[in-house]
């Protein structure tokens, strides 16, 4: 888990492209640095949220339905926020007729109804905290392995000293409460991530341990290659 | 003879439309219910290129529900020669018809062997039960 710098990025499908027909990509903030997700879900605008990624084997019990893996992941950290004193919960479904849904329905593909930013969809699993989604998350199934990353916010969006914030993408940004804000305090992002592990922990009736594990043969080199990809533009502007 | 339809554990079908197959026979190729519903809502696919030559086991398209990505892996060794170009468009389809109308692609197989590695109905059924936490 980490405090993210600021930059933004987009999910794995042709949200890209629907994005630059709908005229969207241009209402990226100017400077922001983009890259695209190899899981789902909206784009977002980093600077002032908690990005965090879980890694689980297809034969994990949280690692069988994508749905186990969000309520494991979320519900912790529905119970951090609680304990914090924010009425946190989970949606549980979403109304298809509804504004802010992350599909369109009936159709193969979000339309251009579909909110660009994550923060302005809404999905079963997100945590929300008043109506406000505080916490959003995505996954890459892949045959043998999970990766789920999400986002916390911590506090509304602000472009970086010097840069410009005016856009469509970064004024949606700015207007959504992070947990400071519903709060009207800071929160101390080293100590959010104890209390998630530790609620983590507890659930899977596990014990945290912090470990650099040592990488096998071949790894290293798969290591460089997946990076490189994901660094490209070849993968960013994909398809 | 009638079609015989085999998975794979990542949950795809293959379906050999004259029963037996041969070398270069054509199968075709869906995800299973299961699967489709456990992916809830869709959004996007990606189909492999007609022409691609594919392993079993390897990723050849992408399927993306509101909140998860999927790879689609080739149940067998062989030659996409035909995909379900209309299905993008209507991912519901999947839904409504994973057996039918809402097959992915068409495959001209290299070994049919391999098809005797895959599930029956029974024993896909018996994983899914698993996966779904029953007995």
């Amino acid at each position: 888990m980490a405090a993210s710098t600021c930059g933004s990025t987009d999910g794995a499908s042709r949200r890209f492209r629907s994005a630059r027909s709908n005229g969207m990509r241009t209402s990226r903030p100017p400077g922001v640095p983009v890259v695209r997700r190899p899981s789902g879900g909206g784009a977002i605008l980093h600077g002032s949220d908690l990005t965090y990624a879980i890694a689980v084997g297809r034969s994990h019990p949280w690692g069988v339905s994508a749905q186990r893996l969000y309520d494991g992941v979320h519900g912790a950290a529905v119970e951090v926020l609680r304990a914090m004193g924010l009425p946190a919960a989970v949606v549980a479904e979403v109304d298809p007729t509804g504004d802010d849904v992350g599909r369109s329905p009936g159709r193969g593909a979000p339309g251009p109804e579909t909110p660009f930013l994550c923060f302005d969809r809404r999905s079963p699993g997100d945590v929300v905290v008043d109506g406000c989604k505080v916490l959003g998350s995505a996954q890459r199934r892949h045959r043998s392995a999970v990766v789920q990353h999400g986002s916390l916010l911590l506090r509304r969006w602000s472009a970086l000293a010097g840069s410009e914030a005016g856009s469509p993408a970064g004024s949606a940004a700015a207007g959504h409460s992070g947990i400071e804000d519903l709060l009207g305090r800071p929160v101390e992002p080293a100590a959010f991530i104890d209390a998630w592990l530790g609620h983590l922990a507890a659930s899977l009736a596990a014990g945290p341990a912090a470990a650099e594990p040592p990488l096998g043969p071949g790894q290293s080199e798969a290591v460089e290659v997946a990076a490189a990809r994901y660094r490209s533009d070849a993968w960013t502007h994909r398809r | 003879m009638p079609a015989t339809i085999k998975f794979a554990p990542s949950h795809e079908w293959i379906r050999v439309e004259d029963g037996a197959a041969a070398p270069g026979s054509i199968a075709t190729i869906g995800i299973s219910s299961y699967a489709v519903e456990a992916l809830t809502d869709l959004v996007f696919m990606q189909l492999p290129q007609v022409g691609r030559s594919v392993k079993a086991g390897e990723s050849f398209g992408e399927i993306e529900s509101v909140k998860a990505v999927s790879d689609l892996y080739a149940p067998v060794d062989g030659e996409i020669v035909e995909v379900n170009a209309a299905l993008p468009g209507s991912l519901d389809t999947l839904g409504s018809d994973p057996n039918g109308a809402g097959w992915v692609a068409k495959i001209r197989i290299a070994d049919p062997r391999q098809l005797d590695t895959l599930l029956d109905q029974p024993a896909y059924e018996a994983v899914v039960r698993k996966q779904s936490g029953g007995a």
